[in-house]
């Protein structure tokens, strides 16, 4: 590994960091000029920013020969680390969020699109610090879009099959040829899906500063609110916006984009899509049928029960009412659409339907291997045969997930958190939710936890958005050899 | 699938089943006060099974070049169901469990060396229905080794694939020969156990009939005892030579063979077996620490040591006896009283659970993508010990697991529909799947399944006959490809 390269790199991605920070200083100049400590912490932070980011930059020196899969990864992970720190300094300087643990938790679950807060009320944070908080929301989903759909293909890690399956039909039908081309083509994606939420929230009747806060929100899957209550007190409109937002930015951008260019069959007969579409139907008439014949004094609205399954599948976290009052059967319910997650290239968390979709297949396949033990069988989507390591790392992900959910939920019992909290709070912050159950649920939040559970959840924030490998790759030794 | 040789095979075995039935006579007959009701239930059901056992025999045949791979599924499957409705028989009967379904339940749980018991007080049990209850234990193990033995890999199904990794390696160490052998003699390492650990447990005092029962239960690792309390009121001597029949009926018998053949080296070599011994020791550790920590009382560090271990190897192995009420520990050792119930013991064993050596190929499997990522054109291999493992064993095993996981979530799901508690729901399916017997809550170790609904019990039996076959085994048989012929 070449550690100076990476160095360099990560100098330039701080530079462009601190850029960021700009945009929250002002709109804090804007309001209110330089008395105001949050825009004096949000120039210190920025300034921070660019100075790391400029040390770093022209002190080491990027040697374009030695730049591989190793350095790309150690790029990505850093980048996260780097970021956490530093976007947590505008809550923390600003004396918003006092304590280092909280405000660098608050970062990391914004930059990580999951959405648990520790804030009681987001709305006392003030304006500047709530932009800056959905930006990084912005920023991490943009991140994990490239890396999912730009970075990892590139580097023969795709774990995407089924985009790769499209795009790589005939030469006519080709995406992008190169990185480069996809990372544009999913910028633009991106920021007009962006753009059609500010747009449309505007229209539903929210201000243009709620707009913009809950459009980065969305669109990254993310889920941090500007109000205590989540969207439970805006209008229904406003509510049916979410949902149809939380869709689309849950689904493969890169089959949204061909859509956009007139071939919208490819995006609907896409084998995940469908999947991930029937589950969201199938939730949400189990959670409809259970509340109508288990609960039917909590009135619970259809739109209630379709934005909860929504907001959960899609891992955005907003919440219109408290689940965690339902039935018990639908905590469970709860729980397996977090383990579910939406569609591979989308901003969303989890595990994703392609690969429950390749476990199944698989397990189907091992099922016909015992009757025909010397046949050959493949397993195949949408007709196409898919790689055996494709499989296999697959089900190795889903592995490392659930032992990592045992051990987290083992480790935060053990430092005194309740056994429903744990197991949910572990589920939620691995697959970038937001709220779990019980005292993390949607009408509570994550301050009450001990010092080292928050840690955890960082450390399980972090792992699942950079989906275990990526974080792993850097301890194996091989990684480390010149 | 050729349905008249399934049934043939089942009848054969009907008639085997009506042998085993006859048993507990023996000490009925011996044994002061003969109880005719007793006698008549018994002999009742022998004569039925062997009824059907003769009518199925004769009314289908068997073509051999129909049987397949299907079929051997099929006969599997289906004679845990046909042998758990026979077995239910005597209790049903004489009215010791009224209910058909908690009949069932408390057989299956027998056969499938589960030990989840429906009964608030074996000892009310005449002796002779509890002999016939650890007799099912007993029975189950034994179909168990010989399935695993010798029907699963012959069909290439895996699940015990160490044992098919020690069997064809280098001429010199071959086991035997045969299939049919290799069962013969693990079948008498079986016996071997039974023997050797009924002859300890009567002379450290026990009666014959708590000796016989708890022996049963021991090298089956079921669970079921003959005191609502388990093994608690039993003195430290019977629970350390219980603690020790547990530990080796959760050791792969291809390895205790060739202990017993004195080829220690490979014995001491073997990596399952090394790991599962290192996690009793880190486990019991844990739990020793976890409860010091909390430092209420304490009786002394041997009991603490005894407690400790104790659970941790019955849980491991899947037995499911209690000599201490983990409820009461500290709830950072619940969750990983859960993990090891997971975990399970080596493949090859009577044990239940996930097994020792599928948690090593999935780890190593999840580190060889970590390297894969670094070198996508690089070839690397899972190896377990010094065999090379085939990419349809790892992608198998990893499978395993997730399939695992994701029928304990259905299970779970079904539960709590069913009404019940979180703790309860979670840790009773998980206790069937991984056939050990208690769990948390309302199934804890000082509690039964008696208070939970039918169809709550229906869906733990379909947990235990799922965890039992190794999911694979029953599923195979909604494959279309099944049904063909």
């Amino acid at each position: 590994m070449s550690v100076s390269s990476v160095l360099h790199v990560l100098g330039r991605l701080c530079l462009l960091f601190g850029g960021l920070l700009l945009v929250p200083l002002a709109l804090a100049l804007f309001e209110s000029g330089f008395g105001n400590p949050v825009a004096r912490a949000l120039l210190g932070s920025s300034a921070c920013s660019c100075a790391l980011g400029l040390v770093l930059h022209l002190s080491f020196a990027k040697h374009v020969e030695e730049f591989d899969f190793e350095e790309a990864f150690a790029v990505v992970a850093s980048a996260w680390v780097a970021f956490t720190l530093l976007g947590a300094l505008p809550y923390w300087l600003s004396g918003a969020i006092p304590g280092v643990t909280d405000a660098a938790f608050e970062s990391i679950s914004g930059l990580s699109t999951t959405g648990a807060s520790i804030l009681n009320d987001p709305a006392q944070l003030g304006r500047p610090l709530l932009l800056w908080r959905a930006l990084t929301h912005w920023v991490g989903g943009m991140g994990v879009i490239m890396l999912s759909l730009a970075i990892l293909p590139a580097l023969g890690a795709g774990g995407n099959f089924l985009f790769q399956a499209e795009s790589t039909g005939s030469d006519s039908e080709r995406l992008a040829p190169r990185i480069r081309d996809v990372s544009r083509i999913l910028w633009l994606v991106y920021v007009g899906l962006t753009l059609l939420g500010v747009v449309a929230f505007a229209l539903a009747g929210m201000s243009v500063f709620d707009a913009v806060c809950h459009s980065f929100a969305t669109v990254a899957t993310g889920g941090f609110s500007t109000r205590a209550d989540s969207l439970a007190s805006f209008a229904p409109a406003v509510q049916w916006t979410a949902v149809a937002l939380m869709v689309l930015a849950g689904l493969n951008q890169a089959l949204l984009f061909a859509a956009l260019l007139g071939r919208p069959l490819q995006l609907l007969r896409n084998v995940e899509t469908r999947t991930w579409l029937s589950l969201l139907a199938l939730a949400s008439l189990l959670g409809l049928w259970v509340l109508g014949s288990r609960a039917p004094e909590l009135d619970a609205s259809v739109l209630d029960v379709v934005f909860t399954v929504v907001s959960i599948s899609s891992t955005t976290g907003f919440a219109t009412v408290d689940f965690g009052l339902w039935p018990e059967p639908l905590h469970v319910v709860v729980l397996l659409l977090m383990l579910g997650g939406a569609c591979g290239g989308s901003t969303s968390g989890s595990a994703k339907m392609f690969r429950h979709l390749l476990w199944v297949k698989s397990a189907w396949r091992e099922l016909q291997r015992l009757l025909r033990p010397s046949g050959v069988f493949v397993v195949k989507a949408e007709g196409r045969p898919i790689a055996e390591p494709v499989v296999t790392r697959s089900v190795a992900y889903l592995v490392f997930y659930l032992c990592a959910a045992c051990l987290g939920t083992l480790l935060l019992t053990l430092l005194g958190v309740g056994g429903e909290e744990s197991l949910s709070g572990m589920v939620t912050c691995l697959s970038g939710v937001g709220p779990g159950l019980g005292a993390v649920g949607p009408a509570s939040n994550f301050a009450g936890l001990p010092g080292a559970g928050k840690w955890l959840l960082m450390l399980a924030m972090l792992l699942g958005r950079l989906e275990f490998f990526a974080v792993l790759v850097l301890f194996s030794p091989l990684a480390w050899r010149r | 699938m050729d349905i008249g040789a399934v049934l043939h095979i089942i009848g054969r075995l009907c008639m085997v089943m009506s042998v085993l039935l006859v048993t507990p006579l023996v000490l009925l007959v011996t044994g002061p006060g003969v109880e005719t009701a007793l006698v008549d239930a018994f002999v009742l059901s022998a004569a039925v099974s062997l009824g059907l056992g003769m009518a199925l025999t004769l009314s289908f045949e068997l073509r051999q070049e129909a049987f397949g791979v299907g079929e051997a599924f099929a006969v599997v499957t289906a004679s845990w169901l046909v042998f758990t409705a026979l077995g239910a028989m005597p209790f049903v009967i004489t009215d010791a469990i009224p209910s058909v379904v908690d009949a069932c339940f408390e057989v299956l749980s027998g056969f499938t060396t589960t030990g989840a018991s429906i009964l608030d007080d074996p000892a009310q049990l005449s002796p002779a229905l509890l002999l016939w209850r650890s007799t099912t234990h007993w029975v189950g193990g034994m179909g168990i080794v010989a399935m695993s033995v010798a029907i699963l890999p012959a069909l290439g199904a895996g699940g015990n694939f160490l044992f098919q990794a020690e069997v064809p390696g280098p001429e010199s160490e071959k086991l035997l020969p045969r299939i049919s052998s290799t069962a013969k003699v693990l079948w008498a390492i079986y016996v071997g156990l039974t023997l050797v650990e009924f002859g300890a447990l009567w002379a450290v005092g026990m009666t014959p009939l708590d000796a016989v029962c708890h022996t049963f239960a021991t090298v089956a690792t079921g669970g079921f005892g003959t005191r609502a309390d388990s093994l608690a009121s039993f003195g430290p001597a019977v629970q350390w030579i219980v603690i020790v029949f547990m530990f080796l009926a959760g050791v792969n018998f291809v390895i205790l063979l060739q202990a017993v053949r004195g080829r220690i080296d490979r014995v001491v070599r073997n990596a399952e077996l090394r790991v599962y011994v290192l996690i009793i020791a880190g486990v019991t550790l844990a739990f020793m620490v976890g409860l010091l920590a909390r430092g209420e009382g304490l009786t002394g560090l041997e009991p603490l040591l005894r407690d400790c271990l104790f659970t941790t190897v019955t849980l491991l192995t899947s037995t499911g006896f209690v000599t201490a009420d983990y409820e009461l520990w500290p709830a950072g050792l619940h969750v990983l009283v859960l993990l090891v119930m997971f975990c399970g013991a080596c493949a090859g064993s009577t044990g239940g659970g996930a097994k020792v050596v599928r948690l090593i190929v999935a780890i190593k499997a999840g580190m060889r993508e970590v390297r894969r990522l670094l070198r996508p054109r690089a070839v690397f291999v899972v190896k377990v010990g010094q065999r090379t493992l085939t990419e349809e064993l790892v992608v198998k095993t990893t499978g395993f697991f997730v399939l695992y996981l994701m029928s304990l979530f259905a299970g779970m799901l079904l539960l709590l529909l069913l009404g019940n508690s979180v703790a309860t729901s979670f840790s009773a399916v998980l206790s069937c799947l991984s056939n050990i017997g208690p769990g948390l809550d309302a199934v804890g170790p000082t509690s039964n399944f008696a208070a939970l609904g039918d169809l709550t019990k229906l869906v733990l039996m379909g947990c235990m006959l799922l965890g039992r076959l190794e999911f694979y085994c029953v599923i195979v048989l909604l494959v279309p490809l099944a049904w063909r012929r």
